[in-house]
Order: C-alpha cells, then structure tokens, then sequence
C-alpha cells in the first residue's frame, strides 16, 4: 500500500524546490500520489508564481494522460507518474494575510502592549527597522521575525493545512502519510517555519492521540549560493544579504541542534550544502523580480523527498536520522555524485536520462511532422502504427495537446539545462551529466535565465551521448522502434505516440 | 543488421526459389533432368514453336535442349542470384543510411530508383551478352530479341518491386514508390460499416 505524501516547500529555496519537484514527478522520480503545497510570505515572488504554473501545466497534462479513453500512456509508466492532488487555490499559504501586510509592529499590535511587553519585544527585535519592516516581501532573511509571525498565524484553519491535518484522521484507517519540508536554513521565511511547521503538526498528532503511521521528513538547505550586494541603499538594508548565509545558518543550525536533541521533531533529516557557493550574477529583493534558477543542491534536496516518500520503511527506531552527501571532487560533478534512489545507484540517471532524451526527441524531430508535416507522412509505417487509427492530427483538440506536450518538454529542457549551466561554483568545475549544448545555448551576461533553447538541432548531435555515462536507443533506433510499435490495448489517442517515444528513449542497463 | 538485413534476404531466397523452380522445371522437368537431361517435352516444344529460327526437324530438339542447357539454365540461375544480390545491396543501403526521424527516408527514394533500373538493366543486359556469349542469337527468332529483352526487364523491375515491398524495413518503406497505395489497401471493413 502506497503512502499519502505531502511536500511543503517553506521560503524562497523551497517554492522553487517544489518548481523542481514538479519536473522529477513528471520524469517518474515521484510518489504515485502527491499533495505539494508552498509556505511563502512573497507571495508575489517569480518562484512561488513558476511553481504553481508549472503544477497546473503538469496536471493540464496528467489529466490527458492518465484519463479513461482519453490519450492513455500505460499506466505503470514512469511519464508523468505521479498524481498531484494540489487544487491551484489552495497549494500555496503566507503566514500573513496578503490584504492587510502589516510589519511586525502591526502584527503584534506593538501599540496597545503594556510597557512590559514592550520591552521585551525591543529586546528581541532591538532594531526598529526590524519592527517597522514591512513583511511584503517575506521576512528579509530574519528567521526571528518569520517564526514570531509563523506561530502567531499557523493555528487558523485555511484550506491549506486542512489538507494535511483532514488527512491525518485516516490514520485510524490504516493509511500511512508522509510530509516533507523543505527549506533553506538560512533564509527568513524557510528558516523559520521548518522546524515551526513541523513541530505543529506533531503537536497535532499529539492532540488526536496518533502515535503511528504517520512521518515527517525535512531537507534543510545549507548556503549554497551568493550573489552580488545590491546597489540600491534601501534593499542592502532590508535584504538577505548572501555574506550574513554563513552566519545566519550557524546560529540556526545551533537552534537546531539544541531542539532536535530535546524533542523528536523529523523521523529523518537530510542536509545539502555545497562548497563553493555558486554565485549568482544578479539580485532580487523579492517580488515578481526574483526568478532564481534552479540550482543543483535543490535538486538533492527534491531527491531526499523521492528517498523519503518511496521508500518501503522509515525507520523510526533512530531517534533523529541525518543523512548528508556531498560530491566526491571539487573539479568533476558527475552521475556517481548523484545520491542512489531506492537503493538504485542509476534510478536518477535512468529516469532524468530518459525524459530528457523525450523531451529533445519530441521537440527537435517530432514536433513540426506532427503540426505541419503530418499530412506528407500519412503513407510510413510509424504513422500508421502510432496515429493513423487512433488520434485525428486535423482536430484542433489533438494539436492543441501536442503544443501543449511541446511547451512542457521545453520548459523541462530550459529547467534542465539551467540547473546544469548555472550550478557551476567556479569556471573550472565540469558538471558531466547532460550535454546541454545540443538543446540550448547558456549566456549569462546577455539573458537573465542565462539559458536559450536552440531553435534547430543539428544532425550531428548524437542522441546516446545526450545523458554522459548512460547507454540508450540510437536515433535510427528510436525511429525504428516508433515505426514497429505495437500498440498495448491500454494505450489510446495521443497517448500512443507518446508512450512509444518514451519507450524507445528508455536507458538501457550497462553503465 | 540481422532482424532487417539477413532474415529478409534468407525469406527472399525461400520465397523466390519456387518461381525459378518452376521456370526450370517447364524447361527441364525435374525428374527428368535428374535421370536423363532430355528437357521436359513442353518446354522443348514451346521453344521449337515459339523461339527457333531455324525448323529443321531433324535437330529442332537437339537445339532446343543445347539453348536450355546452355543458356536457359545458367540464365535461371543468374536470375535467382541477381535479383537477391541486389535486393541484399537494398537492404544492407536501408540499414546504414541515417534514419533517424520522419521525413528522412523519403529522401532516399531516388536510391530505389537508381536500384532498380540496375536491377533490371543489369539483368537484360545479362541476357544479351550471354546470349552473345552463347551464340544464341543464331537460335532466336530475330524479331523476338528485343521484346524478349524489354519483357525481362519489365518483369525483373515488377519483382523487384515487390521483393522491395515485402521485405524492406519499415522503417525505409517509404522510400519505395507508390507504397501508399499498397498500405492504403485494407480488407477489414470500416467500424461505420458494422
């Protein structure tokens, strides 16, 4: 039986974890069924705002896929595997309600307290600008201010927790659930509510009086990147500053430390950290303007997820499990420093593998012939095996789904190759995973994402040495396969064509 | 290579050789020529009536059974060898052009076509210079050398054709003319017809 899992991404690093998460659930690295949710004072922010696009455009997707008699791909298939169950209204929560923003005077009704109160509030918050710091954009890397506002709000009932704590009464039933937090640990927001948001929900299985089958994991995001001190007076000021990161996660990780020693907060922990920090060539304060990359701990992070969700049995014995990795050279990031995933060293490779080859199959030799050039194939052996019978290219529902399948694959290969391209910590440091150069071009200097998908693949890029280290199909071979594809009873529409090319793209075992 | 190159070069040769036999066999008679290689009676007869320029009754079958012998036999054989080399050369081509995406194996149609007019050209080609060879042309009627040899070649080019069709990967099927046609030929009856 499967578990409930349940994925919140607290902060800045953990809105865009759940970005990334959304792409390892559609390239099968995921639970079969997943609520996600995202924890983020900036609400505004371009994280927040790419993930839940990309969630709705991976259920737009699901849906077709794994709907009755629609565009079936097989069912145990690993494309877009994963069920999300987060409703767009309520997938995302900030402490402080959106409409009224006050700073943290407001909050706490700094005005009526009694002198006592007062005082004390002066001596935790001893600057007055933290006082008076509107609470907008987040909590400015101040992980005091984020917890003060995280507890004094979390306690209402909003549809967001509902899911999780409505959930928790199927315990009884003899349903297991899984949640896991991810945040970074030295940020305001993350900082702040990843040991809060944990410690409530036990707190609430204390008060049901459930003692099991429910756990909880958390991934805590170490410094790994900096970026340049902003210009403008205002923002040095009220920003995170990346030279405070260091500091910042010292003191939390002391906190920590002293709190998980006292109580049981996680069933397990994973730490990510990475050594030189990447440094980021730009800065946002917040707001729709920070649109941070992807990076590749956050990836580490999403994969101690897929560790903790699928995974047979969490063992419960230990009192807090700590897991870390880390990368095995300074110079060389290869698939070897990818962490092994049910106790598969190349489940990772295999699968990420696997979808990309996909995604750059479809959109560099697929997508035109099945928007334009269709009709001057009609008389080849892959039309006939994988479109003729079962789907209508003429239909505008059909080529609206190919575009919409395209724009994914794209999306995921920009996503891709800027993890790759920009978790680089220095100029000499080589990330061996996939050859991002035969779909895209990365350019710091001149575009902010720093990556651009080229528009035409050229012949001489080879498909097998797309995903370094890994052994797969040929082009010609992939293209056979499609034209010989013998279509399983399950499959229907679209879905044939889909699940034949994802079929043939598969890593073969070898390396 | 051997799912899409040697399988269907060993169907062909199964499946071609009962049509040679058979030619042979109304030439020679396969017991026959086992036990004496006198030529099978209609075959002499076919090529006295139909072939011979000279009618002299006295060697009209002594020359039909030099020209089976001498000619017809070898030719069979060339034929059978010929047709499956170049059917081999097709295949083993398919096999090693790039095609790796759609659209691509259309391109190669013009090979197909360059196939087969060697195919069929080098057959009644064949023929002629070993006719000549042979000295053939003083046993065959004039006047029915060239239909002869435009006959050849017209049946070579349409079991080439069909060689193509039935054992060409899928994958290269489009590069054979007209396979549309072929392709678009169903004997189920539509779901509206039920």
């Amino acid at each position: 039986m499967s578990a409930d899992c349940y994925l919140i991404g607290i902060g800045g690093s953990g809105s865009k974890c759940i970005d990334n998460y959304t792409y390892m659930c559609a390239s099968g690295l995921g639970p079969d069924d997943l609520w996600m949710g995202i924890v983020d004072q900036d609400q505004p922010n371009g994280n927040v705002a790419k993930a839940k696009k990309n969630i709705t455009n991976y259920q737009n997707l699901y849906k077709k896929f794994r709907s009755e008699g629609q565009n079936n791909i097989l069912s145990n298939s690993n494309l877009f595997k994963t069920n999300i169950r987060s409703k767009k209204n309520d997938m995302d929560w900030a402490p402080i309600d959106e409409t009224t923003i006050p700073n943290l005077k407001e909050l706490f009704e700094y005005n009526i307290l009694n002198d006592d109160l007062k005082h004390l509030m002066e001596c935790l918050y001893h600057s007055e600008k933290d006082l008076n710091l509107s609470l907008k954009e987040g909590f400015r890397g101040r992980p005091s201010i984020g917890t003060a506002a995280m507890i004094a709000r979390m306690q209402e009932d909003a549809p967001f927790w509902l899911n999780i704590f409505d959930a928790l009464d199927s315990v009884s039933q003899g349903k297991e659930i899984r949640i896991f937090l991810i945040s970074s640990v030295f940020g305001g927001t993350g900082a702040s509510g990843f040991p809060s948001i944990a410690r409530l929900i036990r707190s609430i299985l204390k008060n049901k009086g459930i003692t099991e089958n429910v756990y909880i994991g958390g991934s805590l995001l170490l410094p790994y990147f900096s970026f340049p001190k902003p210009e403008d007076e205002t923002d040095r000021d009220e920003s995170a500053l990346s030279d405070a990161f260091l500091q910042q996660s010292r003191g939390a990780l002391n906190y920590y430390y002293r709190l998980f020693k006292k109580e049981k907060v996680f069933d397990e922990l994973y730490l990510t950290g990475w050594d030189p920090l990447i440094q980021l060539n730009y800065f946002d304060s917040g707001g729709t303007g920070q649109n941070n990359p992807p990076l590749m701990p956050e990836l580490y992070s999403c994969l101690s997820a897929s560790e903790f969700f699928t995974k047979e049995k969490i063992d419960t014995d230990d009192e807090n499990s700590v897991y870390y990795t880390s990368r095995n050279s300074e110079s060389e990031f290869n698939w070897a420093d990818i962490p092994s995933l049910n106790n598969n060293k190349n489940e990772v490779k295999n699968l990420i593998g696997q979808f990309t080859r996909t995604a750059v199959s479809f959109k560099y030799d697929w997508f035109d012939t099945l928007t334009k050039l269709w009709k001057s194939e009609k008389g080849t052996s892959w039309y006939s095996s994988l479109i003729k019978s079962y789907t209508d290219l003429n239909s505008s529902n059909t080529q609206d789904l190919i575009v919409e399948i395209n724009n994914y694959f794209e999306n995921y290969l920009l996503w891709i190759s800027s993890v790759i391209n920009h978790s680089k910590s220095s100029v000499n440091d080589k990330l061996d995973l996939i050859e991002t150069n035969q779909f895209s071009t990365f350019n710091e200097e001149t575009l902010k994402t720093g990556v651009e998908l080229i528009a035409k693949r050229s012949g001489s890029k080879n498909i097998q040495q797309l995903i370094a280290n890994s052994n797969s199909n040929s082009a010609d071979k992939i293209f056979e396969i499609m034209s010989e594809y013998k279509k399983p009873k399950e499959l229907s529409g679209i879905g044939v064509f889909v699940n034949a090319l994802y079929d043939a793209c598969i890593t073969k075992e070898g390396n | 290579m051997f799912r899409r190159v040697i399988i269907p070069f060993l169907l062909s040769l199964i499946i071609l050789s009962p049509l040679f036999i058979f030619i042979f066999w109304y030439f020679n008679g396969i017991l026959t020529y086992l036990a004496t290689g006198d030529g099978r009676e209609n075959g002499v007869e076919f090529l006295i009536q139909n072939v011979a320029s000279v009618d002299d009754p006295s060697t009209n079958v002594d020359d039909a059974l030099d020209f089976i012998e001498g000619y017809i036999n070898p030719m069979i054989i060339f034929s059978y060898g010929w047709h499956n080399l170049i059917l081999l050369f097709w295949l083993i081509l398919g096999r090693f052009l790039k095609v790796n995406r759609p659209g691509v194996a259309r391109r190669y149609k013009l090979y197909w076509y360059l196939i087969s007019i060697i195919c069929f050209a080098g057959l009644s080609g064949a023929m002629y210079f070993y006719m000549d060879e042979y000295d053939g042309f003083f046993y065959m009627q004039q006047d029915i050398l060239w239909p002869f040899l435009i006959g050849v070649a017209i049946l070579s080019f349409v079991l080439f054709y069909f060689q193509s069709l039935f054992f060409t990967s899928k994958v290269m099927m489009i590069a054979i003319p007209f396979v549309g046609i072929f392709k678009g030929i169903s004997f189920r009856r539509n779901k509206d017809e039920d």
